[in-house]
C-alpha cells in the first residue's frame, strides 16, 4: 500500500506509540483484538470490515497501528456489539448459528443511532452491565443451582427470586428488559 | 468493477458489466461523441464493447475508493473536507451539464476518489447509468421514478422532466451527507434532508439553498453553486483532519493484483496470458466469470454475432485478430 509515507525509522515508533494509545483507548491493541473476533465469530477479515462499516485498507492501517483510533463514532458502536456477540459466543449464550443474523444486524445499525449510542459509551451499556451481572453470578454457581436458589427465596423475596432467576438462568433480553424497568421505573 | 487489462494502450482500466437492457442510457452517453466528457472531476466510461445481451464499459481506474467508503471510516466529514469534496462535485456537474446531460444519481457511492493520502482529496463524478441527455426525445413513457430514494429532487417525484437544477438538489442531500455522516431518509414522501445543526452560518445558506422545494430558488447552475460552496466553506488553508486532529486520510483501495498479472500486464505465458490465444472465437458471459472465479475469462468476438467493439479512445483491449475481442478480467471485483 502506498498510502503511509511514514519514513522507516520513525513509522516503527509511531506503531508502537499507536498500539499503546489503542490499548489506552480499547483496551488493547486493535489488531489483536480484530484477531480474535475474526477467529471467534469464523469471519474474514474483509467481512469484519464490512460489518463495522470499515474500508478494506482502513481496517489494516488500525490492525498494524499506522492509525490509532477509530474515527468514526458509529463504527466504535459496531465494534462493541461486535465484542458482545464474541463473548456470548464464547460463553454459549448465542448458538453460533445466530451469528450470521446478528452480524447483519450490527452492519445495519443505522448512522441515527450515533448520538444516543456515542453518549452511551461513556457510561456502559445497559447490556454491558446485564452481561456482567450475569457473568458475575454464573461464575458463583451454575444455571440449576441459580434456579434452585431462586426457588428457596420466591415466597419471602419474591423480587430477589426474579432476580437470580432473571439474570442467572434466563435470556438475556428479559435480563435487559428488568433492568431497564428497574433503571427507569415508570 | 472489475480491473481490467487494455492491451491497446498497455495499462489497466475499470471495467462495468451491464446487462443490455440496464445498459441502453449508458451506450447511447458513450456512443455520442460530442458526450464525451473531459473534465478532471468527471470520471465517465470512455469505451465499451457488446455482446449478446451484455455490454462492457471501461473508464480510468480509481484507486481511492468512493465518498462513501470514506464516510464508513471517518464519519461526519470536516467542513473543510466535505468543502472541497462538494465544490469539486459542483465542477464536475457544471461540465456534465455543459454537455447537456443530467446525471441524476448524486450520492456518495458514485463519488469516486484519487488515492491522495493526507492531502487534498480529489473527487470524481461517477455511474452515468441513469444520466439523460436532454433534448432527446423521450421513448418510453416514465412509469416510474428513477434514481436513489432521499436523493432525488421532490419535483422528480411528481414526474418533473430531466432539468439540470435537480442535480443541484442531489448536491444538497450530498453536502448535508459529507457534515452529518448519516444517509437522508429513505422514504421520499417524507424526505426533508436538513443540514445537521452546529454549521457556519454561510455553510447551512448553502445547503439550503440547494435544497429548495421550488427549482427556480435554488443556485441558477452548478458554476453558480460551485462558486458559493467554495466561498462559504472556505477550504483554502485546508489541514483535512477532523476536530480531534485526526488526519482524514484517502487510502489506495486496490488490492495486489493477482497472481499471472504485473503492473505491466499479463504474464507472458503466465495464467493472465491464457486468454490471449482462445483459437476458435468462444462465447462466455461475463457474469459467468464472477467475482470469484479464476483468474480471468475469455470474452470473444466473432463477426458473425450481433457484436461490437468501440475503438476509439482508451478502449478494450484488441487482439492482433480482428475477429477477437478480449477482456483479460480478472478474477476479483473490486467495488
Amino acid at each position: 500500500m502506498t498510502n503511509t509515507p511514514d519514513v522507516a525509522d520513525t513509522a516503527g515508533l509511531d506503531t508502537e506509540r499507536n498500539r499503546a494509545l489503542q490499548r489506552e483507548w480499547y483496551g488493547e491493541p486493535l489488531g489483536e483484538r480484530f484477531r480474535r473476533l475474526i477467529e471467534v465469530l469464523g469471519l474474514s477479515q474483509s467481512r469484519l470490515a464490512a460489518v463495522l462499516g470499515l474500508s478494506a485498507p482502513m481496517v489494516s492501517q488500525l490492525m498494524s497501528g499506522h492509525r490509532a483510533k477509530i474515527a468514526n463514532p458509529l463504527v466504535v458502536t459496531r465494534l462493541q456489539a461486535v465484542q458482545e456477540l464474541a463473548e456470548q459466543v464464547v460463553n454459549r449464550t448465542v448458538d453460533p448459528i445466530e451469528v450470521p443474523a446478528r452480524l447483519e444486524q450490527i452492519r445495519a445499525l443505522a448512522a441515527t443511532t450515533t448520538t444516543r449510542s456515542t453518549a452511551a459509551a461513556a457510561a456502559p451499556s445497559p447490556h454491558r452491565v446485564v452481561r456482567e451481572i450475569q457473568a458475575l453470578l454464573r461464575a458463583l454457581a451454575s444455571a440449576d443451582e441459580l434456579i434452585a436458589a431462586s426457588g428457596m427465596l420466591a415466597g419471602a423475596h419474591p423480587e430477589l427470586a426474579e432476580f437470580l432467576r432473571l439474570y442467572g438462568a434466563g435470556r438475556t433480553d428479559d435480563a435487559l428488559a428488568h433492568y431497564e424497568a428497574v433503571q427507569n421505573p415508570g | 468493477m472489475w480491473r481490467t487489462w487494455d492491451r491497446k494502450r498497455g495499462r489497466y482500466l475499470a471495467a462495468k458489466v451491464l446487462q443490455q437492457r440496464d445498459a441502453a442510457a449508458l451506450l447511447r452517453f458513450v456512443r455520442e461523441q460530442s458526450l464525451r466528457i473531459e473534465h478532471p472531476h468527471v470520471l465517465a466510461p470512455n469505451g465499451w464493447a457488446a455482446e449478446d445481451d451484455q455490454v462492457l464499459f471501461t473508464m480510468e481506474l480509481m484507486r481511492g475508493g468512493s465518498v462513501a467508503d470514506l464516510l464508513g471510516d471517518y464519519g461526519p466529514l470536516p467542513v473543510d473536507v466535505a468543502g472541497e469534496l462538494l465544490a469539486q462535485l459542483a465542477q464536475g456537474l457544471a461540465a456534465v451539464h455543459a454537455a447537456g446531460v443530467v446525471h441524476r444519481d448524486l450520492k456518495p457511492a458514485n463519488l469516486l476518489l484519487e488515492p491522495s493520502g493526507r492531502g487534498r482529496p480529489h473527487l470524481r463524478l461517477s455511474d452515468f447509468g441513469i444520466a439523460v441527455v436532454l433534448g432527446e426525445p423521450r421513448l418510453t413513457q416514465q412509469q416510474y421514478v428513477i434514481g436513489t430514494p432521499g436523493y432525488f429532487a421532490p419535483e422528480q417525484l411528481r414526474g418533473a422532466a430531466p432539468d439540470p437544477r435537480q442535480d443541484l438538489y442531489g448536491l444538497g442531500v450530498v453536502g448535508c451527507q459529507l457534515l452529518s455522516g448519516q444517509p437522508p431518509p429513505a422514504d421520499p414522501w417524507q424526505s426533508s434532508v436538513a443540514p445537521p445543526p452546529g454549521l457556519p452560518g454561510p455553510v447551512a445558506a448553502v445547503l439550503r439553498r440547494l435544497l429548495a422545494e421550488n427549482p427556480a430558488e435554488r443556485y441558477r447552475s452548478a458554476e453558480q453553486a460551485a462558486a458559493a460552496v467554495t466561498k462559504a466553506f472556505d477550504t483554502s488553508g485546508g489541514e483535512w483532519t477532523q476536530d480531534t486532529g485526526e488526519p482524514v486520510e484517502v487510502f489506495d483501495h486496490l488490492g495486489h493484483l493477482p497472481d499471472g498479472f504485473t503492473e505491466t500486464g499479463p504474464v507472458p505465458d503466465g495464467l493472465g496470458e491464457q486468454v490471449t490465444f482462445a483459437s476458435a472465437p468462444r462465447s462466455m458471459p461475463l457474469s459467468a466469470a464472477g467475482p470469484d472465479a479464476g483468474l480471468a475469462a475469455t470474452w470473444s468476438y466473432s463477426p458473425a454475432s450481433r457484436v461490437a467493439a468501440h475503438a476509439e479512445g482508451a478502449v478494450i483491449i484488441m487482439s492482433n485478430s480482428a475477429t477477437m475481442v478480449h477482456a483479460d478480467l480478472i478474477g476479483r471485483s473490486f467495488r
